[in-house]
């Protein structure tokens, strides 16, 4: 496809580099010369300079011949104006990042009017994130499918977890519950785990199922926990306040830590209920006057990485249960290495939004439809890929059992839901029209389901 | 530097270039073929060194700075050279390596200089590999390995970088591949149409291809030793002069043609300059020649002609020079040093470069009136940045230095200062013609001393690669590991 990406911040640039490596003809529209030396020399795309608001350079982008345009400026206004031209113009589909949570309410509503086809918030997306590991301690991240109703859970194996030095068939043999374990990440990698691999401790374990029968999963290996209730944020930017009102659902009490008086001003006259302090995050002592050490969680997110950083390190010698940190310029491998707790980068969470969306415009007339793709990358930036698939009658794989499907080595189906049941497969199951299917696949990128049959 | 991954993309290069000398086998079978065997043996050679180069280092897999694809793009031209002089050498028909090495380089970077005092006696197979050499130098050959090998990484682009002429090569579309591949085939779409045309015009079709070869290179090695003035034909001089003139041309702005995109290919400056140049001196020429030919008619004619060639830098002749009164003569030096268009398949220093140290000039005179003048220097509407501009004036220096430098290196051991300096120049600038002894321009590279032959090589590859990518392999640092 031929896609635009208008601005070339560390946003635009994870996106145009995606799509790029994913195979599509991408072009660049910044108003700033100096972001293209970066461009030029390491992606294979084409850069042009200019205000993307100006039709000519729109033209001469190729919107009259361009699938997509995706707007990440750095500026709301210009994202949607800028999508609304290029759609004008010929361009068939735009996508534009809106951040302010007034725009944003707003125009999810008025999107169709516009001509908009997708609005993507990341800061709304990360609280959204923020907000269910809050919920659900355990897990070190959270992906979910088909509308909350499979999830992909990740934990870390602790060394008197029963499940260690264990053998996975066994395991599984004896417990004979609805759960899937869809990979195993340790030092040289992450991988599909096959029956014979031993659990060591230390591993990063991903388990597939419906989120109760993944919460008795727990409660047998003897790992729940409740979900918290007090929790300290850092740094009161917008994902602040997204994340406020997704945990006043739950009743949970906040405390926010910010250093700029006005901003608190701001956050207390939207946030009526939480908890607003004016102080550093970073200084120990007000950290400590506000009772760190009782908190069930601490969330960093503060512009600044290493205060974040820094901040969860002491938060965590503090003895805080769970920590979730916002990155957005340090590689996240590198702050996962710290094994400091969950790691949240909304530039990613962006990019496979966008990414999940072309692959769909990709195959719209498909066997099937990609309905959600994320990925789970380790330390070299290798990784699988986990999808989302609605089956159609077009499907190669109907009505034949899976012990008789001749699978990629590589691939894996965690989930079937049909209807309101979700079927963890074994070998006689089969899939039907309409059913959506989890499956995870290690290395290539697929568009359809079909693409993980030999 | 990593020079497992230059090597193996030695490796490639030299594979491609057994599979072109290879073609060259074709006209010598079917012409009778005394060569055959001296291609094949070349053919051999090559490719054994291409396939134990990439057998070697094949798994690798390293990411490419830009000093791997200047070092590259420079040591693939020279071993393109080296193994593209096996054929003259294993015919026979020489006296020592150093000249078929000198031609083979002559034909790469598009000079045309040869050492061949008669080419009658060249076989038909080694006389094809000779201008095909043009043809293969002309578009870059790692332009070529671009757009055929698959799965190159993005940095790929300072291989292209490195080889494509002009102060800042871009691409026309988002993919490097596709970029290269869009060339080529413009590139083998205007030499299918010169060589239709060459042979509708009454040229043999051996020599159509091979003269068309040598205009779409801008290089000039015609299979004639009277080079295009052998026909003495009106139409074969026309739809050679608008074909080289073609050549010289951008290729991005040949991409709008195709694109049916009129308005942006004449509102490039660069574009306007370059047939403003051509107009202006074969207009002031022919008045300059009335008096020597006699007529409008006849003036024109072989004005048109040779401004056409030299500007484009490819250095056909169609008549002897000899009696030309200096003015003409004077104006060709001009347009010898201006050269083609940016990003075209022509030599010297391109038009892009004179229009920016036009309008460079008239800046800095504007600041002496105008102190506080806040002005960008453009080009097309669009603003050069200060490192282009110094990139620009840097390569003035350079061009001027090397001239500077190989003539008097040549002059050490040849008579005449001028001829020296002329055909350094000519080297330089990838023309091939010497405007002094003009008509004998074959004849003429034949008496240069061995050490002036290899000074003019180097002196042909620095021009054709813009002097940086030659000259970092003279820099230690680079070939340090790590």
């Amino acid at each position: 496809m031929k896609i635009i990406v208008v601005g070339c911040g560390k946003g635009g640039y994870t996106i145009a580099k995606s799509l790029s490596e994913e195979g599509h003809d991408v072009v660049i529209i910044d108003k700033k010369n100096d972001v293209f030396d970066k461009v030029t020399e390491s992606l294979d795309v084409m850069s042009l300079r200019g205000n993307a608001l100006s039709a000519n350079i729109l033209l001469e982008a190729g919107a009259k011949q361009a699938d997509l345009i995706v707007c990440v400026a750095s500026n709301d206004e210009t994202n949607i104006l800028c999508a609304i031209t290029a759609k004008r113009l010929g361009v068939k589909k735009s996508v534009a990042r809106v951040r302010d949570p007034e725009y944003a309410v707003e125009l999810m509503q008025f999107r169709k009017d516009f001509g908009l086809d997708m609005i993507i918030n990341p800061e709304q997306q990360a609280a959204f994130e923020i907000s269910r590991l809050l919920r659900f301690p355990t897990a070190q991240d959270i992906i979910t499918f088909v509308s909350g109703r499979v999830e992909i859970i990740a934990f870390p194996l602790g060394a008197d977890n029963l499940l260690a030095n264990k053998v996975v068939s066994q395991i599984f043999a004896k417990i004979k519950m609805p759960v899937l374990l869809v990979s195993v990440e340790r030092e040289d990698g992450v991988f599909i785990p096959h029956g014979d691999m031993t659990l060591l401790e230390g591993d990063l374990l991903r388990v597939a199922g419906r989120p109760d029968d993944i919460m008795d999963f727990f409660r047998y290996i003897g790992i729940f926990s409740e979900r918290i209730r007090d929790v300290m944020i850092i740094g009161g930017g917008k994902i602040t306040r997204y994340l406020c009102d997704y945990m006043h659902k739950y009743n949970a009490k906040i405390k926010i830590i910010e250093i700029d008086e006005e901003q608190c001003n701001e956050l207390s006259e939207n946030l009526p209920n939480a908890l607003i302090i004016q102080g550093d995050g970073t200084d120990e002592a007000v950290l400590e006057s506000e009772n760190l050490e009782e908190m069930g969680a601490v969330v960093c997110l503060t512009d600044r990485d290493e205060e974040n950083v820094v901040t969860a390190l002491y938060a965590q010698q503090c003895g805080v249960g769970k920590l979730i940190i916002k990155v957005n310029h340090i590689n996240i491998e590198i702050i996962k290495k710290l094994n400091l707790g969950s790691v949240i980068c909304p530039k990613n969470l962006t990019c496979y939004q966008i990414i999940q969306y072309v692959r769909r415009l990709n195959n719209s007339a498909g066997r099937s439809s990609i309905r959600a793709m994320y990925k789970i990358v380790d330390n070299e930036g290798r990784g699988l890929e986990t999808l989302e698939f609605e089956i159609t009658e077009f499907s190669r794989a109907l009505h034949i059992p899976l012990k008789d499907l001749r699978l990629k080595k590589d691939a894996l189906i965690c989930c079937i839901v049909r209807g309101s049941n979700v079927l963890i497969p074994c070998g006689s199951t089969e899939i039907n029209e309409n059913d959506n299917v989890i499956v995870v696949v290690d290395g290539e990128s697929i568009d359809e389901f079909d693409d993980i049959l030999e | 530097m990593d020079l497992r991954v230059v090597l193996k993309l030695l490796g490639h290069v030299l594979i491609f270039e057994a599979l072109f000398m290879l073609v060259a086998a074709a006209p010598s079978l079917a012409y009778g073929g005394w060569d055959f065997e001296a291609i094949m043996f070349s053919v051999g050679v090559t490719a054994a060194f291409g396939l134990a180069l990439s057998k070697i280092f094949g798994s690798v897999e390293s990411a490419f700075q830009k000093r791997e694809g200047f070092v590259t793009v420079s040591l693939a031209w020279i071993s393109l050279a080296l193994f593209g002089a096996l054929p003259y050498y294993f015919a026979g028909v020489h006296t020592g390596f150093v000249d078929c090495f000198f031609e083979s380089v002559s034909g790469f970077t598009g000079t045309g200089l040869s050492v061949f005092s008669d080419l009658d006696i060249l076989p038909k197979g080694v006389l094809f590999w000779r201008s095909f050499t043009n043809w293969l130098g002309g578009m870059g050959v790692l332009v070529m390995v671009l757009a055929i090998m698959p799965s190159l990484r993005p940095s790929a682009i300072n291989l292209l970088h490195a080889e494509s002429s002009g102060p800042s090569p871009g691409k026309i579309v988002p993919r490097i591949r596709d970029t290269a591949k869009i060339m080529y085939k413009i590139y083998v779409a205007l030499t299918l149409a010169q060589i239709f045309a060459l042979f509708i015009a009454g040229m043999p079709i051996y020599d159509a291809i091979l003269n068309t070869f040598a205009s779409a290179g801008t290089g000039g090695f015609s299979p004639q030793n009277a080079s295009i003035g052998a026909y003495n034909s009106i139409p074969i001089e026309v739809v050679t002069g608008i074909f080289i003139i073609l050549f010289g041309i951008n290729f991005s702005l040949l991409f709008c043609l195709t694109q049916f995109d009129f308005k942006s290919f004449f509102a490039d400056e660069e574009l306007r300059l370059y047939l403003f140049v051509i107009g202006g001196a074969v207009l002031l020429i022919t008045v300059d020649l009335i008096s020597v030919y006699g007529g409008v008619g006849k003036s024109l004619r072989y004005a048109f002609f040779q401004v056409a060639t030299i500007s484009s830098t490819s250095g056909f002749v169609s008549t002897s020079l000899t009696d030309w009164p200096s003015l003409s003569k004077a104006i060709l030096l001009c347009l010898m040093v201006f050269g083609s268009c940016a990003g075209s398949t022509g030599g010297g220093v391109k038009i892009l470069r004179v229009l920016v140290a036009i309008k460079s000039v008239r800046h800095e005179i504007t600041k002496i009136l105008h102190p506080r003048l806040m002005k960008n220097i453009t080009v097309n509407k669009k603003t050069l940045d200060t490192a282009i501009l110094n990139n620009i004036y840097v390569f003035f220096f350079l061009f001027a230095s090397f001239v500077v430098a190989a003539t008097f290196l040549v002059a050490l051991d040849t008579n005449g200062l001028t001829s020296a300096f002329l055909v350094v120049l000519s080297s330089v600038s990838n023309v091939g013609v010497d405007i002094n002894v003009f008509g004998a321009s074959l004849a003429h590279s034949a008496t240069f001393s061995g050490f002036s032959k290899f000074v003019l090589s180097v002196c042909m590859l620095a021009g054709r690669l813009e002097f940086f990518p030659v000259m970092i392999l003279f820099v230690p640092s680079v070939w340090r590991k790590g």
